[in-house]
């Protein structure tokens, strides 16, 4: 092979861009996927204020504005060296399971089932949430607006405000839970229970019930054999709001175990010369390129990365779809790229169950909110974000403001999992320089299993964030510029 | 009736935050007003569009006119061949959405006011200053949009 050289002034830039780079023989060498760049945020945040951290970050994003709000509420508890009280726990990880619930909901119906429920060879026209309604009927879309609604619903009730909370602080939340608004929470997640068996259901039917849907998924160019990593409780189950980080082999034994505070010393940052994006590997093992494989320290989290990394759900629903899933496609881990859709739902159920869990225990209506901090210093703070591990590391200094800044979100975790799915799927659709029709498609399925997250320019006018996919061949010149957006 | 505003955009992406530093200031200006603060047009907002009758929308737009220039952009009932793309999913989604899922409680009245933007892409938490020029323009086009 040639090798591709590229002049820094092709720096990838722009969200949702897909960059294939060629070989001498027309055959794709390697692919990216532009992913927003968060060292001007990082920056920004110097100097500011350590308590307003979580007012900021939730608006580095507008997709997972409350995974930020806990994770840098968590960093702060560490920073001030303080434990949050029992109930404060319980009410934010119950508004936890509210972002859960919403998010996963959104993610399923809106743009992981329009390629099953609708078809992965549909017309794009049709590959979307209204392809799906002409499927599943509309009174289905209406319990699909209405549940996600409710999730949205719980996160206001505890954050104080339905998109952007404001209830973290170091040691605590700054509001309770009445007794009037717990009912409410109660009736809203055991309908979400209720919401998340249906889909399940709806997927078992649609996708497992539909041969060629089984093999899509089953089939080569989307398994991907890295390293699975997510946060467990002490019996090794999912815990999405604490615990310690697992980190499970392709065979799916223990590879690593470590708390959020010991994070840089298990997991390195890699950079190359033509992304300002950052890849993360574990740090034991090793960097070795875009490659899987147990010699590869790359790692897999959010849905599926989480299942893979535990042995079962904390909660009774959750754990025998859990038991199903392994059992259906051949034990654990399941390196299946698409089988994220799967654990998504798997999840949704467990954050449902949680939930009810959550807000039927009667110390979620205890008044002990906060614990007095200590002094300022460093700390890190960790959540399973609904698309994968998120961390935010503070240092703060003896006056309370922000030394240093490093988030690494769930995207990051996954960038070298989602350009090595989009190579592998586009291999099958560019053969010696030939693109086949379908390359659009597959590509697309194959990174929005990871629901990557471009949310962070959010502007919405014109509207769309274009999916372009531009080819080069072995010299680094444009060969050829796909792309799909609204008419 | 039920008024209602909605800023979109986000706040530390310099004049991507327009839609919130407004919302901000109308918070005081007119509180007779039910202000959103959002920071994605995505489904969520169908919460503050229903049951209301009267909606104007704020956001940044880049067009390639001049920085600073507010485009008035009335939302009448789309066709759904209008709607062509995959998955992503935006304002015009939503809009669609509602008007197939509760069409009796979408408004009577639905505007966008957006500012053309000169800086989308900076961490900053300030306009510049031509769009924040065009704020007084926009507070009254506001009060205009909901005058009997």
């Amino acid at each position: 092979m040639k090798e591709v050289i590229i002049n820094p002034i092709t720096r990838l830039e722009g969200h949702g861009k897909i960059t294939i780079f060629l070989n001498d023989e027309g055959n794709v060498e390697n692919a990216y996927l532009q992913i927003p760049e968060l060292r001007g945020f990082e920056r920004f945040c110097e100097g500011r204020r350590a308590e307003d951290m979580p007012i900021i970050t939730p608006r580095i994003c507008g997709v997972c504005p409350v995974a930020h709000h806990l994770a840098s509420a968590k960093a702060l508890d560490a920073v001030y060296g303080v434990e949050p009280t029992p109930t404060a726990k319980k009410l934010r990880e119950l508004m936890y399971m509210g972002y859960m619930i919403y998010d996963h909901i959104l993610h399923f119906y809106f743009l992981g089932a329009p390629d099953f429920v609708v078809g992965p060879d549909a017309p794009p026209a049709e590959r979307n949430i209204f392809g799906v309604l002409k499927k599943v009927g509309i009174d289905v879309g209406r319990q699909v607006i209405k549940h996600r609604a409710y999730g949205q619903r719980i996160t206001e009730i505890l954050g104080g405000k339905a998109t952007h909370p404001t209830s973290g602080l170091p040691g605590g939340v700054s509001r309770g839970l009445k007794e009037e608004e717990r009912q409410e929470i109660e009736e809203m997640a055991r309908s979400s229970v209720e919401f998340a068996q249906f889909s399940l259901g709806l997927f078992n039917k649609v996708v497992l019930g539909n041969k060629d849907y089984v093999n899509l998924i089953l089939s080569d160019p989307y398994q991907l054999r890295t390293y699975n990593m997510g946060l467990v409780d002490e019996d090794n189950r999912v815990n999405l709001y604490d615990g310690e980080i697992r980190v499970t082999d392709q065979r799916g034994r223990e590879f690593d175990r470590f708390e959020a505070k010991d994070y840089v010393d298990h997991i390195s940052e890699h950079v190359e010369p033509w992304t300002y994006s950052k890849f993360t590997y574990l740090s034991k093992v090793g960097w070795k390129g875009l490659t899987d494989g147990l010699e590869s320290g790359i790692y897999r989290v959010g849905p599926l990365g989480r299942l893979n990394a535990v042995e079962g759900m904390a909660t009774p629903l959750a754990d025998e779809e859990y038991k199903r899933l392994f059992d259906t496609l051949g034990g654990r881990p399941v390196n299946s790229t698409l089988a994220f859709h799967w654990a998504r739902l798997v999840e949704l159920l467990y954050a449902a169950e949680r939930a009810v869990e959550l807000s039927t225990d009667p110390a979620v209506t205890g008044t002990d909110l906060r614990n007095p901090i200590g002094e300022p210093g460093e700390g890190v703070g960790v959540i399973e974000a609904a698309r994968g591990t998120l961390f935010h590391h503070y240092k703060v200094d003896d006056e309370g403001l922000m030394k240093k800044v490093n988030l690494i979100v769930a995207t990051t975790n996954n960038y070298a999992d989602i350009c090595m799915s989009i190579r592998d799927a586009a291999k099958g659709f560019i053969k010696g320089g030939e693109v086949t029709e379908g390359l659009l498609n597959m590509v697309e399925m194959a990174f929005r299993a990871y629901d990557p997250c471009f949310a962070c320019s959010t502007h919405c006018l014109p509207g769309q964030t274009p999916l372009t996919v531009e080819i080069y061949d072995s010299r680094s010149t444009l060969y050829r510029r796909l792309e799909r957006s609204l008419d | 009736m039920r008024n209602t505003v909605i800023g979109i955009g986000n706040l530390l992406r310099a004049d991507d935050g327009l839609g919130i530093h407004l919302v901000q200031r109308l918070k005081e200006k007119r509180p007779d007003l039910e202000v959103v603060d959002l920071s994605t047009a995505s489904i969520e907002m169908l919460e503050y569009i229903k049951g209301r009758d009267n909606v104007v929308i704020i956001d940044a737009i880049k067009t390639g006119a001049e920085p600073g220039t507010i485009h008035r952009i009335i939302l009448q009932e789309l066709k759904s061949s209008s709607f062509t793309s995959s998955h992503s999913f935006d304002l015009f989604g939503v809009l669609l959405l509602g008007w197939q899922l509760c069409r009796d409680e979408m408004p009577k009245k639905l505007v966008i006011l957006a500012v053309e933007a000169e800086d989308i892409d900076s961490f900053i938490d300030e306009l510049t200053t031509k769009v924040r020029l065009a704020i007084p323009q926009l507070l009254e086009m506001i009060d205009e949009e909901f005058k009997e």
